[in-house]
């Protein structure tokens, strides 16, 4: 009989070793999408987990969207931080879906309003669509928002109020093309 | 001109769909081949030892089920070569079967004790009192607790045929002290942490601490008593 006592949260550990074994080529990737070296990367992911470990409280399902969105952030924020102390004269935020583009290639399989919608958000800057997917689709609240991506609440509010008209403004645009009244821009999607 | 309004509720309902797009995109682009180096994978290896280690100290006041021994036996984690070193003392013997990050005691009795027999661990360090006690068939955790927070755990084991115990072995170095006729075995960790081993002839006994130096385990079994 194997013999082994843990205290209190087995089950957070035997999480935390899953997450490890699911997400690591995850969070590598994202890292290295950012950093652009191996051994950089590594360290991003090393760094990631070890503020994922404090956290464990906040992950409940490992397979979820919430956790998968989590995890991609913490790593996102933490290669960020390196790449800045690597480049000190990098003074723009950097996002790594602008790095990647990897909002490109996304597309949505029918044209109708609802893809025309997607696109919109699909494709905010990041900046607005980061702090649009932890708020309403991870649900968390702007402090915890604001500890993650290490801005003030004050700019979460901020970019949720601009994130909106601007997106209000796009849906607009597209309503006028698609009226025809600004000339076609085709389909949106294929 | 027309404007739509985007409310909460608007966006509470597409940016979950948004999300999962964008992260299935990505998971596609995900290089699964990709080989990790051996500094990596060893401080992942600490990451997660340590992890098991911080719960040890982590006390929020809510009632715990059980205490904590040694390690860290994962699945991940498998043995790369083994060798095995026999031991005949007392009532029961045990083999040391050494995997790659740990160690494992394997016990084989032949008359087994029946009843358990609960020693009293007399000498208990300064600072220190009960937080938990637990007394569960064949095992006895104790779990002593100062004002900073700092744990010693206290297990004593009465040991049957084919039970294992598992033990890190990256540990930095180890000493033995003769106790009883009995050798106290400590183990010395990163962190200050300690683990120290002490069999008698039914039962195994087992220290945990990050806070005791020799001499004070070395008073702790010296007083080890039976009731």
């Amino acid at each position: 009989m194997i013999y082994l006592m843990l205290i209190d949260s087995s089950e957070e550990k035997r999480k935390f070793v899953l997450l490890y074994e699911k997400y690591q080529y995850l969070m590598m990737k994202i890292a290295k999408d950012v950093l652009r070296d191996n051994y950089l990367a590594e360290d991003a992911v090393h760094e990631s987990f070890i503020k994922v470990a404090k956290n464990m409280k906040k992950i409940n399902d490992v397979d979820s969207i919430k956790t998968k969105r989590y995890l991609i952030t913490i790593t996102k924020n933490t290669a960020i931080d390196m790449y800045r102390v690597q480049d000190k004269q990098m003074k723009r935020e950097v996002y790594v879906d602008e790095i990647e583009g990897i909002s490109d290639g996304i597309v949505y399989n029918e044209a109708n309003i609802e893809n025309e919608v997607l696109h919109v958000l699909t494709n905010l800057p990041v900046k607005y669509r980061d702090v649009f997917l932890l708020k309403y689709s991870n649900h968390l609240s702007n402090s915890e928002i604001s500890n993650l991506l290490g801005i003030s609440e004050g700019t979460i509010r901020q970019r949720i109020a601009r994130g909106k008209k601007m997106v209000e403004e796009e849906l607009a645009k597209m309503k006028e093309s698609d009226d025809g009244k600004t000339g076609s821009n085709g389909p949106l999607f294929i | 001109m027309e404007k739509r309004e985007v409310t909460d509720l608007f966006l509470y309902k597409y940016m979950k769909i948004v999300d999962e797009t964008i992260i299935n995109t990505i998971e596609n682009q995900v290089d699964q081949e990709y080989i990790f180096s051996k500094g990596f994978e060893e401080k992942m290896k600490k990451v997660i030892r340590e992890e098991e280690r911080m719960r040890l100290n982590v006390l929020k006041g809510i009632a715990r089920k059980v205490a904590v021994l040694l390690i860290a036996l994962l699945g991940a984690f498998m043995a790369v070569t083994m060798s095995v070193e026999a031991y005949r003392d007392k009532f029961f013997s045990h083999i040391k079967n050494i995997f790659e990050d740990s160690f494992v005691n394997v016990y084989f009795v032949e008359n087994e004790v029946e009843v358990f027999e609960e020693y009293d661990w007399e000498y208990i360090p300064e600072g220190y009192s009960l937080f938990e006690n637990n007394l569960n068939g064949n095992t006895s955790i104790k779990i002593y607790r100062n004002n900073n927070g700092n744990l010693i755990v206290m297990n004593q084991q009465l040991i049957s045929d084919q039970s294992q115990i598992y033990f890190d072995s990256e540990y930095i170095k180890e000493e033995n002290i003769l106790i009883n006729e009995n050798m106290l075995t400590i183990y010395f960790y990163e962190n200050l942490y300690k683990c120290a081993y002490y069999e008698d002839e039914n039962y195994v006994f087992i220290l945990n601490s990050d806070t005791l130096n020799i001499k004070e385990i070395e008073m702790v079994f010296l007083n080890l008593k039976k009731k």
